[in-house]
């Protein structure tokens, strides 16, 4: 199922259905209705448009594609190759049974008029009223009457917000358009986004044109009925006065109207700017946190139409991979809940980072959309969940079982609890690469930091291990999300427990790598060895094990 | 064996992203590198977290190349130059000649027992990852004269055959690939800095470097720890006079997030940035650039020279509203070096009969002004088609494979009237929680 109709959705659909599965698309959003693939931007976008509707033409006949009008996504059960989704129009209500979601909605341009204080001014337009007085030459809109008059044209942008590369490349289009029509055009902009394909050629052409770009660190006053606008220019290092027949405020692109909902109803994380896709370099390009949901386009980030181009091609790719997967039953079954230790407290079910568990009158783990970061075996107050395979290649078999005690001999003995996803592969980069390592450190290949209960650690002490630690992915690059941000609380509350029992907190630490840091692996380290060398050893260590185990 | 070969030339982060979803679609794949090691420019970046993941993307490059080393049908083709292209029917002959490489675990144990020797490690080149393989190779570029069977290795090594000849290879290929990359900007093209002659005067590539084998930042006259450090933006990029019209787009990005790393390591540091037009760092800029701009100097402006200052430090001149000519010592100097088209896109494009865009780039087959005709089979990706950063060289580089599939299948279906098998039913029932055995761990 794709949702949206917009360039985005319709190039997803293209690409999705090349790879032969069969598309159902849905609109999403009832207000907008068939308005949706038409809000495009005319000057930067206008080539594209033929396409688009070229593109609505060629579907309508398409084999492999349904097209649903006007529905809206309510409901949203089960996991990666078979998800039911609730659908409503009006006041029908039915199922849909698909293999995967992809979400393609629109961004929506609001006006900044008001931002600038221009919302009374009489020549201030926004650049959408631009771009439509510009391609549209037979409706009688004001806009394009200010159009036919000719004069000064001023830009405002980049001072109510930071700005961006695709409504720069409204502007500088729109502005050739003007140039050409004989306009003088000015630009006020803090900065120009040109990190674009052609943008900075585009610069240079309004530059010959006759465009001038002021760029300022202020924004200029601006009078509120719009006649005037002055500021004191760097370079001239004068105060410059323009009386501008029209002026052209830049528009916020904003996520679209749906998303807020549509993500609570999916489940997945979206961004604080309300984009469809958590920022975490494991989603890139058009992953969720849920296996089988893709966030492409203008979905996830603002996006010109070359670019969801590439985000529909790897939306379909992805989608091929995962269904070859599920196909192979490669996924196998990672994670198990034992029914009777289980007393569905469903801190499982509101833990799971990858909403692979489900409810139905018990949680319910699906071995489809789970990765095995064992979060919730580690959570798990009743010790009911287990992780039965982790993805890593040279480990099998359970957890428990991998933990042997650390090189005999050698002390301090350490054992670094390593997520594979960053700190194995720096760990095992040290150890290739000669690195000064400690002689007693055990390095554990582990599939998530947060995977490690605070039970196993303080097992390793009473073992007589000297010293722990626990290394995740920096803040932000957890492929289970939140894994690390766990592990660092766990660690922050065993360090208290352990002072409370009087041995040192500084036996267990938690530190943040990623896989190239391989120097700093062998840093972080050593510098726990110095720690424990000062401590002395673990006083645990000197219990004879019959008093130990008992 | 799958009965369709693509060759991907350059084992860059595209070509490797390229090689590695090819791989997935019953294809063989030839990976031509014309180093000996994979990962181009990307594999030598740092992480730059500043305590937080700051999204540089640089740990994906490690982690592409571990599943690549885990693919079927890639065939690597390292250290290997490509000489010529015939192509016959609608099959390319690549002719590559490949230096010789020591891949036995005997020979690379003698290798790195070489480059633990005093005296003799300059011959030893070991890869940028511990997913390079072979790990560790002869700098043959230092062996000049070194043939000579008079040579006698150090003990460890004895058993190296130091008389390897090159091997001439022929590769099919029903499409190409092509991932040849970029090149960074030379600095010593812009004469007035002085890059040549100031050592405290650096590239940004070449900061990452110091990073990735010091562990942190310093400056290279004398591994002291840089107080004040100057950024200069645009070196190579947005410069009609070198015919650079294009923002190579990863610059303000890299050089923020390195001096937010750098800030994070040293506290103390002062930050200034030289610079045109700030370009978005991130998918939130707002908070980005303003969190930038609250801990650096930002002066919009590009230096006018640089020159030698007291102490090995440096002085930029720049002009100033206030003061007219300024002049402010530093202790390091980056420069955010450009992208430019890499070295070898010129001779590809005269080898596979193609063109290139204004600015020497391929364009792919996606956008308007697109260099290559469809019937030559051959699929751009990655920085050689523009600037890029790593996440989008690898989206591109997916990209460019989902269209080299459509064209195969739309090729057969023409050749053979049916459609190649890309067609696929997901035909799963999956009912989770149903038919599962009680089982215990």
């Amino acid at each position: 199922m794709i949702i949206g109709t917009g360039w985005t959705g319709l190039t997803a659909a293209r690409e999705i259905r090349d790879f032969g599965f069969n598309v159902l698309l849905v609109q999403g959003n009832e207000q907008e209705g068939e308005q949706e693939g038409s809000q495009l931007f005319h000057s930067a976008w206008s080539a594209k448009e033929h396409e688009l509707q070229e593109a609505y033409a060629e579907f309508c006949q398409k084999e492999g594609i349904r097209f649903l009008p006007r529905a809206r996504l309510t409901g949203c059960r089960g996991t990666i190759g078979s998800f039911t989704l609730r659908l409503e129009t009006g006041d029908q209500v039915w199922e849909e049974n698909v293999g995967a979601v992809v979400l393609a909605c629109e961004t929506r341009a609001s006006p900044l008029l008001q931002s600038y204080g221009l919302e009374d001014a009489p020549n201030a337009i926004s650049l959408s009223g631009l771009e439509k007085g510009l391609t549209s030459q037979t409706n009688g809109e004001d806009s394009l009457f200010l159009l036919q008059q000719g004069g000064q044209a001023a830009f405002i942008s980049g001072f109510a917000q930071e700005g961006d590369h695709l409504n720069q490349r409204r502007i500088l289009s729109s502005l050739q358009t003007l140039e050409e029509q004989g306009w003088w055009t000015f630009v006020y902009t803090r900065n120009l986004k040109v990190a674009d394909d052609g943008l900075e050629e585009l610069a240079q052409t309004d530059r010959q044109l006759g465009a001038i770009f002021f760029k300022l660190d202020e924004c200029p006053d601006i009078s509120p009925d719009g006649s005037q606008i002055r500021h004191k220019d760097p370079v001239l290092e004068r105060e410059v006065l323009m009386q501008p027949d029209l002026i052209v405020v830049e528009e916020k692109l904003l996520p679209g109207p749906e998303n807020e909902r549509l993500a609570q109803v999916l489940k997945i994380t979206p961004r604080e700017n309300g984009f469809l896709q958590e920022e975490n370099i494991h989603r890139l390009p058009v992953r969720t946190n849920r296996k089988g949901i893709f966030s492409i386009g203008s979905s996830r980030e603002i996006m010109t139409p070359a670019q969801t181009r590439s985000d529909a091609a790897n939306a379909a790719l992805a989608l091929k991979e995962d269904f070859r997967e599920l196909q192979e039953n490669l996924f196998g079954e990672r994670a198990f809940i034992d029914e009777d230790k289980c007393c569905v407290c469903l801190t499982c079910y509101r833990l799971c980072p990858h909403g692979a568990i489900s409810l139905e009158d018990r949680p319910v783990i699906s071995s489809l959309a789970c990765q095995g970061c064992g979060l919730c075996a580690s959570e798990c107050p009743q010790e009911a969940i287990s992780i039965l395979e982790t993805p890593g290649e040279e480990i099998k078999g359970s957890l428990a079982e991998r933990i042997q005690a650390p090189d005999p001999g050698a002390t301090p003995r350490i054992i670094a609890y390593c997520c594979q996803n960053s700190a194995y592969e720096a760990g095992m980069a040290a150890y290739v690469f000669n690195r000064d390592l400690p002689q007693g450190l055990k390095i554990v290949e582990v599939p998530c930091a947060g995977s490690i209960s605070p039970d196993l650690i303080l097992s390793d002490l009473r073992e007589g291990v000297d010293g722990l630690l626990l290394l995740g992915c920096h803040p932000g690059a957890c492929k289970s999300s939140k894994g690390n941000s766990f592990a660092q609380y766990n660690s922050h509350r065993l360090g208290s427990i352990l002072e409370e029992v009087g041995l040192s907190r500084k036996r267990i630490r938690f530190r943040t790598l990623a896989d190239n840091m391989d120097i700093e692996f062998s840093r972080y380290t050593k510098e726990m060895e110095e720690s424990l060398v000062q401590l002395g050893q673990n006083p645990l260590a000197r219990v004879p094990s019959a008093i130990r185990a008992s | 064996m799958p009965d369709q070969q693509v060759a991907v030339i350059g084992g860059g982060i595209a070509g490797i992203s390229a090689a590695l979803e090819l791989s997935q679609h019953n294809l063989h794949i030839h990976l031509v590198e014309k180093s000996p090691f994979l990962g181009g420019h990307a594999i030598h970046y740092t992480c730059k977290a500043n305590g937080a993941c700051q999204h540089c993307n640089a740990c994906l490059v490690q982690e592409q190349l571990k599943k690549l080393n885990k693919a079927e049908n890639v065939h690597l083709h390292l250290a290997s130059q490509l000489q010529g292209i015939q192509k016959k029917g609608d099959t390319y002959y690549l002719e590559t000649k490949q230096s010789p490489l020591f891949e036995s675990t005997k020979e690379q144990e003698a290798l790195k027992a070489l480059a633990n020797t005093e005296g003799w490690e300059h011959l030893v080149q070991r890869g940028p990852s511990r997913h390079n393989i072979p790990l560790y190779t002869l700098d043959w570029s230092r062996m000049e004269g070194s043939t000579d069977p008079s040579v006698i290795l150090p003990e460890p090594a004895n058993g190296l055959d130091l008389n390897k000849k090159e091997r001439s290879e022929l590769i099919q290929a029903e499409a190409v690939v092509l991932a040849s990359g970029f090149q960074p900007f030379d600095p010593r093209r812009i004469g007035t800095y002085n890059y040549s002659s100031l050592s405290n005067v650096v590239s940004a590539l070449e900061m990452e470097k110091i990073r990735r084998t010091r562990g942190h930042h310093l400056r290279p006259s004398d591994n002291a720890s840089p107080r004040r450090i100057a950024f200069i933006q645009c070196v190579g990029s947005r410069n009609a006079s070198h015919g650079n019209l294009w923002c190579s787009r990863v610059c303000c990005p890299y050089s923020l997030r390195m001096a937010r790393a750098m800030q994070a390591e040293q506290p103390e540091s002062e930050i200034t940035f030289f610079y045109m037009d700030l370009q978005n760092c991130d998918r939130e800029p707002e908070k980005t650039l303003n969190t930038c701009r609250s801990h650096f100097r930002f002066l919009r402006m590009m230096p006018v020279d640089i020159l030698p200052g007291e102490n090995d430090s440096v002085i930029i001149r720049y002009m100033s509203r206030e003061e007219r000519i300024k002049e402010d010592p530093f202790d390091l100097v980056v420069l955010s070096v450009g992208m430019e088209p890499g070295a070898d896109s010129a001779s590809l494009a005269r080898m596979f009969d193609i063109g290139l865009n204004r600015h020497g780039f391929f364009r792919p087959a996606s956008e308007g002004d697109r260099t290559i005709p469809p019937e030559k089979d051959i699929f751009p990706a990655g920085a050689a088609t523009g600037p890029k950063n790593i996440a989008e060289s690898i989206e591109q580089a997916k990209e460019a494979v989902k269209d080299l599939l459509t064209h195969i299948s739309s090729q057969e279906k023409k050749d053979h009237g049916h459609e190649r098998s890309l067609v696929f039913h997901p035909s799963i029932d999956h009912r989770h929680g149903m038919d599962r055995p009680n089982r215990s761990p």
